[in-house]
């Protein structure tokens, strides 16, 4: 259709769709307008309310835009701002490189971001992230320039400490003796401090991507494989398990290993880091300690002697088995008693020699060597030899002692000085003999002439009679100097004491004293000489009849002991001191008014010539029990 | 009457029991000392009955009674000692013929040795 066809109906629609199309392009265009006038002030809010410091200067740097992230960093307010020159902002040393990058922006180079510093307003240099846009006008002419700006400063220290601190780090772990190491989740080494080179002998890059168990021998895979799995598997941490490694030149080293397990930002397990420290000195050195305690462990264990080691308060470092078996007394025992001296030693100048020992020795004494006595546990004395010495362990002052036990010998010198005095006391018998024959003969020849003086006839049966009484006492002197064992014969030792028994029975009850018989039935017959045997029983049951002169109770058992009968004679008598016990087989040395000091010595030599025993225990105001060993036959 | 030799190295021993014994009704013949004993015994003098002292020096009791053992004399002894363990001596009287009964210890009771000198002399 032309224009002249179109008639006026069809140009006045035509105008008015027209017109209504104007109206909504104008709608259209209104609500466009409107659109982005609503985003500029989006925009204006981001960029007004932004923290990084954003900004708008002319092509002079006059600045024309301040937003409040450029008031907090810089410290201007806009209204100061905007009456500066962007220079006031820029370091002195930073002034070329500002123009140099206004320039290279207007010669149409792109120069988006860079870093740089930047002076606040309190003079504070600050690192800053700067993003470049030029400004243009309509014509695409640029007006300006607008920059984003934020702060770096703190990022800078923190990544300038971290940097220190990995330095710190590093130097350490080269430093440092022990050998440090990352495994990743296989547990291949990712990391190895250059130690490992003193450690194994291997150069850091050697151990890469190695496992730890490339490291082990066979052997000590086997032992330590399965901690290590279990260990991994619940991702833990270890501490200080050893394991041995072989180096690079095949010798043995022992490692302490410590590691912890690494997980990324996520808390994936990445694998382990940790510490290898060399301890095989460590080891052998411990190894060697333990050695020479062993040795000196047997030693002590074996030795014979008694040997301590204590401290003034009298706790016990050192107290050998032998000490245990010397005194009856265990260590602990010893180490509870708040007097072991007193304890021990019954004889109170002993005590007093045991304490003036102690004393000198602090007072600067070198050793001292002393003979003493001492009362074990089951009620023994024993003779011992004591050596002690002072010295400094550990700046401490600790006694050391050695107890010997010289009992064997003090008995076996004293046998032998009984022995020498039987030797005297026989040569003696004979010499004496003689003369008294001559007196006693001479008496009796002159008894039996007609005497008038009956004084006189007294006199002479008084010698006659001394002289038996002389003979008497040689011939049980040579008893126990030399007992002979006389006529053997089987002998049932119940039967055997109660004849004596019988003898002394009714002059005890006289004497209010209770004889109580404990026999054990049926015990073996030994081979005794009768008459000597009992002659020993006589004897010590009048000893213990002395001991009670207001009347007591003896007790008489008889049982076996091992290879031996044994015979107690138990009184409740007065007991003895430890002087008086220590002397009673001396011959002569009696404590009665009428004893001639013999009557123990004799028993001693009979029961020792029946290759028997005879020993006594007594306490003080309580009793004495004599006891009796006699050997069985060999053959029964 | 019974003659009995008396043996003994003291004078004053000798003495005593010659005396007792003469008292007592018998012979004595005494010797201070082995020498003489064996002097005496080598002699054709008639003993019934020795009585012997063991220790004495030069020559002793055992001596003499060895050397009555060669002489052929058969008569008894009996050994008056002041030493009392004679056990050492035991064996070489055993070989002579005598026994621990044969053994007196001195100092004897004069009278001990009367019944024993009978029982020797098998005197009631």
């Amino acid at each position: 259709m032309t224009q002249k066809d179109k008639t006026k109906e069809e140009l006045i629609e035509e105008i008015k769709l027209l017109q209504k199309r104007i109206a909504e392009l104008e709608t259209v265009g209104t609500e466009r307008k409107q659109q982005q006038q609503q985003q500029m002030r989006r925009l204006a809010t981001v960029v007004l309310d932004s923290n990084d410091a954003i900004t708008l200067r002319d092509l002079d740097g006059q600045i024309t835009t301040w937003n409040h992230g450029a008031e907090l960093m810089y410290g201007y307010s806009e209204e100061e701002a905007l009456q500066m020159n962007v220079r006031r902002l820029t370091p002195p040393d930073k002034e070329t490189e500002h123009t140099e990058f206004v320039l290279r922006l207007m010669a149409g180079e792109t120069v988006s971001s860079f870093e740089t510093q930047r002076v606040a307003k309190d003079g504070r240099i600050l690192d800053v992230w700067l993003t470049v846009t030029k400004v243009l006008d309509d014509t695409g002419k640029p007006i300006g320039i607008a920059t984003t700006e934020r702060d770096i400063t703190e990022r800078k220290q923190a990544e300038e400490a971290l940097r220190e601190s990995e330095k710190k780090f590093k130097n350490m772990v080269e430093v440092t003796s022990d050998w440090t190491w990352e495994c990743d989740k296989e547990g291949l080494y990712v990391y190895a401090s250059p130690r490992i080179k003193n450690l194994l002998g291997y150069e850091a890059s050697e151990i890469l991507g190695k496992t730890p168990f490339d490291l082990m021998p066979e052997k000590e895979i086997a032992r330590i494989g399965n901690f290590f799995k279990e260990k991994v598997a619940k991702k833990e941490a270890f501490y200080g398990l050893e394991n041995i490694n072989c180096h690079k030149d095949g010798h043995l080293v022992t490692m302490e290993t410590s590691a912890v397990p690494v997980f990324d930002e996520d808390g994936r397990f990445k694998g382990y880091r940790g510490i290898d420290r060399d301890i095989t000195e460590r080891k052998q050195a411990e190894e060697a300690l333990r050695e020479s305690e062993g040795r000196l462990y047997t030693v002590l264990e074996t030795i014979q002697e008694g040997i301590t080691f204590s401290d003034e308060t009298g706790r016990f470092y050192i107290y050998n088995s032998a000490m245990e078996k010397l005194t009856g007394y265990s260590r602990e025992e010893a180490d509870i008693c708040p007097d072991f001296i007193k304890l021990l030693y019954p004889d109170p100048q002993d005590q007093q020699r045991a304490l003036q020992g102690i004393e000198e020795l602090l007072e600067g004494g070198t050793c001292r060597e002393v003979e003493m006595r001492i009362l074990t546990k089951d009620g023994q004395l024993k003779y011992i030899f004591i050596w002690s010495s002072l010295v400094l362990y550990k700046g401490r002052k600790i006694f050391l002692s050695v107890y010997r036990d010289i009992s064997e010998r003090k008995e076996m010198e004293k046998r032998e000085r009984l022995a020498q005095l039987g030797e005297l006391v026989a040569d003696m018998a004979h010499e004496v003999n003689n003369p008294l024959m001559i007196i006693s003969g001479n008496a009796q020849i002159s008894l039996m002439e007609e005497i008038q003086n009956e004084n006189v006839k007294e006199n002479l049966k008084i010698i006659f009679d001394e002289c038996r009484r002389a003979k008497d006492i040689i011939q049980r002197l040579l008893k126990f100097s030399r007992p002979s064992r006389g006529e053997l014969r089987e002998i049932d030792i119940n039967k055997g004491i109660e004849a004596v028994v019988g003898i002394v029975e009714h002059q005890f009850e006289l004497s209010s004293i209770e004889i109580i018989r404990d026999y054990t039935k049926d015990l073996p017959v030994i081979s005794a000489d009768e008459q000597q045997l009992a002659e020993v029983f006589m004897n010590l049951l009048n000893n213990s009849k002395d001991a009670m002169p207001k009347g007591g109770v003896v007790t008489i058992s008889t049982s076996l002991a091992g290879n031996f009968l044994k015979i107690d004679f138990k009184d409740t008598g007065c007991g003895m001191e430890n002087e008086v016990m220590g002397r009673i087989f001396e011959p002569f040395f009696t404590t009665k008014e009428k004893g001639t000091g013999l009557g123990l010595s004799v028993c001693y030599g009979i029961i020792r010539a029946h290759n028997g025993e005879l020993k006594f225990k007594s306490e003080l105001h309580k009793g004495t029990i004599a006891t009796v060993l006699l050997p069985l036959r060999k053959d029964g | 009457m019974y003659k009995i030799l008396v043996v003994d190295d003291e004078p004053q021993i000798v003495r005593v029991v010659q005396g007792f014994l003469i008292k007592m009704g018998f012979e004595v013949a005494e010797a201070t000392g082995g020498e003489e004993a064996i002097e005496l015994l080598r002699s054709d003098i008639k003993i019934d009955l020795m009585i012997v002292d063991l220790k004495m020096p030069k020559i002793s009791g055992i001596d003499v009674l060895s050397e009555m053992n060669k002489l052929n004399r058969k008569q008894p002894a009996i050994i008056l000692t002041g030493s009392i363990d004679t056990s050492k001596y035991l064996k070489e009287l055993k070989d002579f013929g005598y026994t621990i009964k044969d053994i007196l210890h001195k100092p004897v009771d004069l009278f001990a040795l009367l019944d024993l000198v009978k029982n020797k002399l098998q005197i009631v």
